[in-house]
């Protein structure tokens, strides 16, 4: 399988996966590791010193996983702005998902917000993943301003309602010039291996995994999922036709014994 | 003296930023600190002065998608 090359650097595997929702941080941990995923994303909060939080940055370090900082909760360009700088001074990476929802019953991104906060992330020298709308047009303006990947969504976060957008993502795909990352809206392992089918460069994942009953063993059916369908893509599918193709001989043996 | 950290009021012999995030056991690895909204990088900590009613955000990474 070829590499998946994102902001310059290297990954074997195309499988991002979000870090939320796990019951335990233990069941992240071997649900990441069961995943093969190399990428995870995080959110950034302020810290609640009556509840005590949980390193979850240490744990996913040490299985190797690149961290990617998001700014979910920000509604607007200058909250992720903000956010994005939190998350470098805190982990000390210029990764960031860009991610403005002011709609709290949706989730779904403000594009005007959003290119904003990517075009000033990106003079300022940080590497942009836009979550966004699949709309073609805005993922054309971002690879204008600099972003290293765009992040279209198949359907609403945590919904499971699969490639909804299937037709704009085909488009995204065949016009983008940076990586595609399909995000967002992903319910089952098919799913992830349809969006590979198609010529996304990666997915990304969490509820699937994170509320399934056994997220370890969803994480290994995603793995399995995102390299099949990797591998469909390399092999070169044959194609859909309105009629039928034979696939056994169609000689006239048969007629003429039987004449 | 007394700070305000993430919102609550925080009563603290300290006199700077980094014995203050210290005391509050907040290390500097997957933490970030805005004095007044504005970030002070982590390189600056130890020589920052804490003031009386200085306001402090402190964030740290959580699990998200």
């Amino acid at each position: 399988m070829k590499k998946l090359v994102l902001a310059g650097e290297e990954f074997n595997s195309r499988l991002i996966v979000g870090t939320g929702k796990f019951a335990s941080g233990e069941e992240l941990r071997k649900a990441c590791e069961a995943s093969g995923a190399q990428i995870a994303t995080m959110a950034v909060k302020r810290v609640d010193f009556k509840a005590g939080t949980d390193d979850i940055v240490k744990p996913l370090k040490d299985l190797g996983i690149k961290l990617m900082p998001n700014t979910s909760g920000a509604r607007n360009a200058k909250e992720a702005i903000f956010a994005a700088e939190l998350a470098r001074e805190a982990l000390g990476t210029d990764w960031v998902k860009v991610e403005v929802h002011p709609d709290q019953k949706y989730l779904l991104p403000d594009p005007i917000e959003t290119f904003e906060a990517c075009k000033v992330l990106c003079e300022k020298g940080f590497k942009v993943f836009a979550y966004i709308p699949a709309d073609p047009v805005l993922c054309r303006r971002l690879e204008e301003v600099g972003v290293a990947a765009v992040m279209p969504l198949g359907a609403p976060i945590g919904s499971a309602r699969g490639l909804e957008t299937l037709p704009f993502l085909k488009i995204i795909i065949n016009e983008s010039h940076v990586p595609v990352i399909i995000d967002a809206g992903i319910g089952a392992p098919s799913e992830a291996a349809k969006a590979f089918e198609i010529g996304a460069s990666a997915v990304m994942v969490n509820t699937a995994i994170a509320a399934a009953n056994d997220a370890v063993s969803m994480a290994k059916a995603f793995k399995l999922a995102c390299e099949a369908g990797v591998i469909a893509y390399e092999a070169g599918l044959a194609g859909i036709v309105d009629t039928a193709r034979a696939t056994s001989p169609m000689e006239k043996f048969l007629v003429e014994a039987m004449a | 003296m007394k700070v305000i950290v993430n919102g609550e009021e925080v009563e603290t012999q300290k006199t700077s930023l980094k014995e203050l995030l210290a005391e509050l056991e907040i290390k500097a690895q997957g933490s970030a600190v805005a004095c007044n909204g504005e970030i002070v990088p982590s390189s600056t900590w130890d020589t920052f002065k804490l003031e009386e009613q200085q306001t402090f955000d402190v964030f740290t990474l959580v699990a998200g998608g």
